[in-house]
């Protein structure tokens, strides 16, 4: 029922796609001297938007958070709820920003030195298939995320996707493929060497949405 | 500065809304969300040295629907420039004062819409002619409290809109153009071509770097789009549609495929436009509008593009 809705509230959508002209006359245009002109505009009304069914990572659940421990989150559902195609891209940072933990961008799984030393952590998504497997420590890179618009890394991008500069490509609503327009997130944490279920401190994702191009 | 917006009734959006917010809180699985439109907006003839407001001369707003049951706080910035990834044939807007939005924090109630109008000023003066600017808005909702102690990791949800200014086109500046890269005239215009009849126009490259460029010169026709397969590309003019892709190299054809500029220099490059016979009256075509871009692309950096614009009017 509620794709149902969606194909027609999309229909109706594409019905409200305007192009329009603050001049009356769009055609007429020519150089204005040092004159303004009127200006033109040309609008698209359809949204960029998503969801997320859990926006929170409880790190210290059962045996806490050991120093250099690898957890995989659980399985975050992404859907996109807008009308356009989007690209998803993902930036860490610190709550507070007076935090003693800061980001370590990458890591070699197979190298110990490479972990995050004492007062540094190391975040990474992968983005899959809704509905697949959820993913072993093998899965990730270990390129992680940057404070600058980093894609996910992962060599499998889901349903008609792939990872490019600008981000994970989810598409609108598919009819006939009714989970196309979602994907699954997983985050790989690597803790710091001195980390402990003592330490209160609260790291941000955030994923962003833009127009795909 | 945190404040709820009055909400402006605006009956030609009405329906749209309605059905977005219905779309969007059918969703109930859903923990999260955030959402914006318009997806695209395109400004052109923005005239240097005037004030606009946006939603004063067109109506047209960021509108922003609150599609859970919680009130939620969505702060707004326009990206600064080194942050900003612009579609090729952009410079991203230099000066994010440029473009400003009011408000640039709200509150909206569980299944509102908030409704942001943007204000554009670009400064006084010819160098800011001839401009083509890429503005990034980025909306962020701060949902996310803390809700144990210990360590989490907590998601939030934002979203870059990409608008578009282009700035008034002009043939002879007084000033050569801002930024690393210019182009000018931006446009041209052709009223009332004649069938098969050739048109020679010129425009300047500007190499503002401080290193000699090598431009690539190509006719581009972006991919056909409708509204169910909307994407980020070059926006066409309202008014006119472009010129058939197959069919391009008859419409425009330009000097060379190449041009060298020194640095700080700049350089003429020749277009032939043609208006073919479309196998249909003349007459017929009144209050037509086709175009065609002529992209400048350098061997690293910032691209810009020339707009080539025929159109048919009443004598």
């Amino acid at each position: 029922m509620g794709r149902i809705i969606k194909i027609a509230a999309l229909m109706i959508m594409s019905v409200a796609c305007l192009v329009w002209a603050a001049d009356s006359s769009p055609l007429a245009n020519q150089y204005s001297g040092d004159t303004p002109g009127k200006i033109r505009i040309m609008v698209r009304m359809k949204g960029v938007a998503f969801s997320i069914d859990n926006t929170l990572w409880d790190l210290t659940v059962g045996e806490g958070l050991m120093p250099n421990a690898t957890p995989i989150s659980p399985r975050y559902t992404v859907q996109n709820d807008g009308g356009v195609n989007i690209d998803l891209s993902f930036r860490v940072g610190d709550s507070t920003g007076v935090s003693p933990w800061v980001f370590k961008p990458t890591v070699s799984f197979a190298v110990d030195s490479t972990y995050p030393a004492t007062d540094r952590y190391f975040l990474e998504p992968y983005i899959d298939n809704a509905g697949a497997t959820t993913p072993t420590i093998a899965s990730f890179t270990g390129t992680g995320v940057t404070d600058v618009f980093t894609e996910a890394t992962s060599s499998n991008w889901a349903h008609n996707r792939s990872a490019r500069a600008s981000g994970v490509d989810l598409p609108a609503y598919v009819p006939g493929n009714p989970n196309w327009d979602q994907v699954n997130m997983f985050l790989l944490f690597v803790a710091p060497a001195s980390s402990t279920t003592d330490i209160d401190h609260t790291i941000i994702l955030e994923i962003q949405a833009k127009l795909a191009d | 500065m945190q404040k709820t917006q009055t909400k402006k009734p605006i009956p030609s959006l009405k329906a749209f809304i309605f059905v977005f917010l219905f779309l969007f809180s059918s969703g109930s699985w859903a923990k999260e969300f955030i959402g914006a439109e318009p997806a695209i907006i395109a400004l052109q003839d923005i005239f240097p040295g005037e004030k606009y407001d946006i939603y004063e001369l067109t109506g047209y707003q960021i509108l922003i629907p609150n599609a859970i049951g919680s009130r939620s706080l969505y702060l707004l910035n326009v990206n600064p420039p080194e942050q900003v990834r612009p579609l090729k044939g952009y410079l991203p807007l230099p000066d994010t004062s440029w473009f400003r939005l009011e408000p640039d924090s709200l509150v909206v109630e569980p299944y509102d819409t908030g409704r942001v109008r943007f204000h554009i000023a670009v400064p006084a003066g010819d160098e800011y002619r001839n401009q083509a600017y890429q503005v990034e808005i980025h909306i962020v909702r701060r949902a996310y409290e803390k809700e144990k102690v210990g360590t989490t990791v907590g998601i939030v949800l934002g979203l870059n809109l990409e608008y578009f200014i282009e700035t008034s086109p002009y043939p002879e500046p007084k000033a050569k153009p801002a930024g690393i890269i210019g182009v000018v005239p931006s446009q041209f215009f052709i009223r009332n071509p004649s069938f098969g009849k050739d048109t020679t126009l010129q425009f300047r490259v500007y190499n503002n770097d401080t290193l000699e460029h090598e431009y690539s010169l190509s006719v581009y026709i972006p991919p056909p789009q409708d509204t169910l397969s909307i994407r980020l590309d070059l926006p066409g003019s309202p008014g006119y549609e472009w010129i058939p892709e197959e069919k391009k190299t008859e419409w425009v054809k330009i000097s060379k495929d190449k041009v060298k500029v020194k640095a700080g220099s700049s350089e003429l490059v020749s277009v032939v436009a043609r208006f073919p016979d479309l196998g249909v009256p003349w007459e017929s075509l009144k209050n037509r509008g086709w175009e065609a871009v002529v992209a400048v692309v350098p061997d690293a950096g910032f691209s810009r593009f020339v707009r080539i614009k025929y159109f048919i009017v009443e004598q």
